[in-house]
């Protein structure tokens, strides 16, 4: 802008013209009205901070909110398929333990517990077509009818004097499947080509003619007889020792 | 609406939904954690068949306990017959079949357990009436 006394050129915030040293009156004008909108700019300033420091716990709650709901929604998704997880979580683990689980289940072989080996198999989901447990392979099928024909046998004979035997029925048909089915794997496994874990099917058998004799009253030549007969001959034989009918 | 009835009401819900968060939470951590015993051998079960003295049942029910599996310090002692049972079974196989050393494993095993649960020898003498009474009947 021009100083109006000497027409020089001026600043618009100088308040005297440096050439002259008349009064600039535009930028007294200026100035003031530069504060004035300095205030109002700072008036709108704090509304806007007052009113943003009044929706903040607003905002927070409502975000809250949607955070609580998804994590009711995810932990409630969790909880429900619990068993698929830890089904998976045991999986991965069987599999990165292969060395530490194979050794284990080498000791329950070793021991002559077949049970045990399946409860363990069973218990920590070792995956038995992988790699890892591949040297295993023939075994599993035939412990697995060892160990569920053991359990129909226990589950038939160990009752106590004043048990009402809700389940015998069911008992006496699922002997006599287990351990028609466990003689029939056997026998299609005797076939195959040995593996190094032969001698503990071979004990698997042993341990289940021990079992037939001393609770079923099956020695060698009774428990051929009763592989031999038909099912419902075998049934009356089961009935007649687990009932005494 | 005034904002502070909507902020009073959004405080209320996050309370509630953070009391329900927690219980999932705690609820999700309880079955991963316990996760055989609820899905198979469940404490209830195993009692069942404790009361209708099933005992071979209660022996393969809870067979899994002594090869890996969590068991609730206040459930052991239910898992423990089922493991006394068990090895009773075995251990007249073991014997007749003339494998000593698993037959003496199994008896010593038997014995441990009645040392340490004391209060539950009527059980286990009815346990043990059982295994004798179903070698007598095949007989």
């Amino acid at each position: 802008m021009k100083c109006r006394n000497c027409g020089a050129e001026i600043g618009l915030l100088d308040k005297t013209c440096p050439y002259c040293g008349s009064v600039n009156v535009e930028s007294a004008g200026h100035q003031a009205e530069m504060k004035k909108y300095q205030k109002r700019s700072e008036k709108a300033k704090s509304k806007v901070k007052k009113s943003i420091n009044e929706n903040v716990p607003l905002v927070v709650s409502a975000v809250l909110l949607v955070l609580l709901i998804i994590g009711v929604g995810v932990a409630a998704y969790v909880e429900d398929e619990a068993a698929l997880f830890s089904h998976w979580a045991s999986r991965r683990d069987s599999l990165k333990k292969s060395e530490e689980y194979s050794a284990k289940l080498i000791e329950f072989l070793e021991a002559g517990d077949y049970t045990g080996f399946v409860a363990f198999k069973g218990y920590h989901v070792i995956p038995e077509y992988e790699p890892e447990y591949q040297e295993f392979e023939k075994l599993w099928n035939i412990a697995s009818n060892f160990s569920g024909t053991l359990n129909s046998i226990e589950a038939a004979v160990m009752y106590g004097e004043d048990a009402p035997r809700y389940g015998l029925d069911f008992d006496i048909s699922s002997c006599l499947r287990s351990i028609d089915n466990f003689y029939y794997v056997y026998g299609r496994l005797e076939n195959e080509p040995e593996d190094k874990y032969q001698k503990y099917m071979v004990d698997m058998k042993e341990q289940m003619d021990t079992a037939l004799r001393i609770y079923l009253g099956l020695d060698d030549q009774a428990r051929e007889e009763y592989l031999g007969s038909s099912m419902n001959k075998q049934k009356v034989y089961l009935e007649e020792v687990l009932i005494g009918e | 609406m005034s904002k502070k009835i909507i902020l009073g009401i959004l405080i209320v819900f996050d309370i509630i939904l953070g009391f329900v968060l927690l219980e999932k939470i705690g609820g999700a951590a309880e079955e991963i954690a316990w996760i055989y015993e609820r899905e198979s051998i469940g404490p209830s079960d195993v009692l069942k068949y404790l009361d209708w003295e099933s005992y071979g049942d209660v022996a393969s029910m809870t067979r899994a306990a002594r090869t890996g599996d969590k068991v609730k310090d206040e459930n052991r002692d239910l898992y423990l017959l089922g493991e006394y049972a068990d090895m009773l079974f075995q251990e007249k196989i073991f014997s007749a079949k003339g494998d000593a050393d698993a037959a003496k494993r199994c008896a010593e095993r038997c014995a441990d357990i009645r040392a340490t649960i004391p209060g539950y020898a009527v059980v286990l003498d009815k346990m043990d009436w059982s295994i004798e009474n179903a070698i007598y009947h095949a007989e």
